[in-house]
């Protein structure tokens, strides 16, 4: 069995009397690409910040690699690499001289990974800071934090600014290290995103976890999108089976979310005159406005 | 050791600049205030001077190379008190305004280590400021001095310097561990500074000892020192419990903080 590289006990933060993470417990598996999914301000960012020490819970706890996250952060963070939604870098250095101030704060001769990971993302080294666009600002934060082949890979809306090629590089990168064993967390609003990558998923909702499951169980789940084209408009009144929500009709054609026996729905057709039926899991949007409305 | 080196190469242009200013304005004005008050009647015109009895100078310094050198020694503290506020202020909240904190932080260094590497940084900018002040004041009153002068008393004056400097630096780090984000650092440091020199001329004027606790310019007497070779106990006292409260109350204020996110 799989050890647990993440382990969260109802953490809490509050800041004042903001609402920052309210009673958060999650682990995350050796290995696992986990995601982490939410609306701006749900509380993403703050576990993350706490999971690496740079802001203190208020209450619970949390351990990476069976280590206490705020007692034993340097230890910790040897081998965690971090990639936050916005870089900041010493704006007066050059690429070459940040990346190489970086690895000597991992105490490591990174010079071959520099080197591979820059190709690959087509950055310039010689290029100052300040010069750097955005997206480019991204691509150090990339190397930055992978530099050191980090055992947990920690990554809070990481592909902002990223063109979709560039998307794309990153996301074979990742997956390169999962590969090779590195266990990462995935912080995102973008649906798509964790569709593409991640094992499990832990939706987030004003600080609180709302539901934590597989990406496999989240879209085969109870859960159908369903969508009807009819020869003729039909009664809004066909459609009061238990389990029917978010239902939408223009003229002929319906769509409405199921959430039950499948038999029961196709029973309940059987007056309709149907020209067009499509039953299929749900996509990530639609689960998630399932859950944020 | 690595933090430490990137702050030095930091401040390299920072410890020239001050280092050269501060050195060039006492071999320039030692010499010129030597020759000027050379002249038994150009000091007796000195004599119940208003702006010096503020200052806390008595006429009879004038006398001796020693207590020219401290005249001028207490108006060169205030530029040591800004630099060493200003660099201070700024070695901890220049990663919060450029928002490197989350960048610093989550390397393996703890931040007792991230911390005392800053504080030991901007103790080595101080003291190397502090031995080029020390060597050009040293040798330009050796070389003026015609009928030599008392080491130890230009040592205890010259002393003022890297403690004043060493007060400023810790209140500086002290207020920027607590604020974070100082988006101006000179002019707060000009402002402290200075707030703190015009406390000390006022205890000068009222002769309050009240308003004298309040200015660590105050703290040394250079009347006192040339008479006495000594500080004195009381307010070199207080003095280090300052410091020792600005260490800890920055230290510990650093540790438990929350880094406030990018927005």
């Amino acid at each position: 069995m799989r050890k647990n590289v993440i382990e969260i006990q109802n953490l809490t933060k509050q800041y004042g009397k903001h609402r920052g993470i309210d009673n958060v417990s999650f682990s995350v598996k050796e290995g696992e690409i986990f995601g982490f999914i939410g609306p701006n301000g749900a509380g993403k960012s703050t576990a993350i910040r706490t999971l690496l020490a740079l802001i203190h819970p208020t209450s619970g706890s949390a351990t990476i690699f069976g280590k206490d996250c705020i007692k034993e952060a340097p230890s910790i963070a040897k081998d965690v690499g971090y990639l936050p939604s916005e870089t900041f870098f010493y704006e007066g250095m050059t690429v070459k001289g940040l990346l190489d101030y970086t690895a000597k704060l991992y105490q490591k001769d990174c010079s071959k990974r520099i080197e591979e990971l820059t190709e690959r993302l087509k950055l310039d080294t010689s290029r100052k800071i300040r010069d750097l666009s955005f997206g480019n600002k991204k691509k150090v934060g990339i190397v930055a934090g992978l530099l050191h082949s980090p055992k947990l890979i920690i990554l809070d809306e990481p592909t902002s600014g990223l063109d979709p090629l560039m998307q794309d590089t990153f996301f074979e990168i990742l997956k390169e290290e999962n590969e090779k064993g590195a266990t990462i967390l995935f912080s995102s609003h973008i649906l798509s995103e964790i569709q593409k990558m991640c094992d499990r998923v832990a939706f987030i909702k004003e600080g609180k976890i709302i539901s934590l499951q597989s990406i496999h169980e989240l879209r085969s789940s109870t859960y159908k999108s369903i969508q009807l084209s009819t020869k003729e408009p039909v009664s809004k009144q066909v459609f009061t089976l238990e389990g029917i929500s978010e239902f939408k009709q223009q003229e002929e054609e319906i769509s409405f979310m199921y959430n039950g026996n499948v038999n029961n729905l196709i029973n309940s057709f059987s007056t309709l005159n149907i020209t067009d039926i499509f039953i299929e899991e749900p996509s990530l949007e639609e689960i998630f406005m399932h859950y944020y409305q | 050791m690595n933090i430490f080196r990137f702050e030095m190469k930091q401040y390299r242009g920072s410890i020239l600049v001050w280092s050269i200013g501060l050195v060039a304005t006492i071999i320039l004005l030692l010499p010129m205030f030597v020759s000027l008050t050379g002249d038994p009647s150009a000091t007796e015109s000195l004599a119940d001077n208003p702006m010096l009895d503020t200052m806390g100078i008595s006429i009879d310094l004038f006398i001796t190379t020693t207590g020219i050198f401290s005249y001028l020694n207490s108006i060169i503290l205030v530029a040591a008190a800004i630099q060493a506020c200003n660099l201070g202020l700024s070695i901890i909240t220049k990663e919060h305004m450029q928002n490197t904190a989350d960048f610093l932080i989550t390397k393996p260094y703890s931040r007792t280590k991230i911390f005392l590497s800053k504080l030991m940084a901007s103790l080595c900018v101080i003291a190397i400021i502090g031995i080029c002040y020390f060597l050009a004041s040293f040798v330009t009153i050796s070389m003026i001095s015609e009928q030599g002068f008392s080491f130890s008393h230009f040592f205890q004056i010259y002393l003022t310097f890297p403690l004043i400097q060493l007060f400023f630096l810790l209140l500086g780090i002290m207020i920027s561990t607590i604020v974070s984000r100082v988006s101006a650092p000179l002019p707060l440091a000009l402002g402290i500074s200075f707030g703190f020199y015009v406390i000390g001329l006022f205890s000068n004027v009222v002769q309050s000892t009240i308003a004298r606790l309040f200015s660590p310019f105050r703290y040394f007497d250079f009347n006192l020192v040339l008479a006495s070779e000594n500080y004195e106990a009381g307010y070199i006292t207080l003095f280090f419990a300052l410091l020792l409260l600005f260490f800890i109350t920055s230290y510990i204020t650093y540790i438990r903080k929350d880094m406030k996110m990018v927005l």
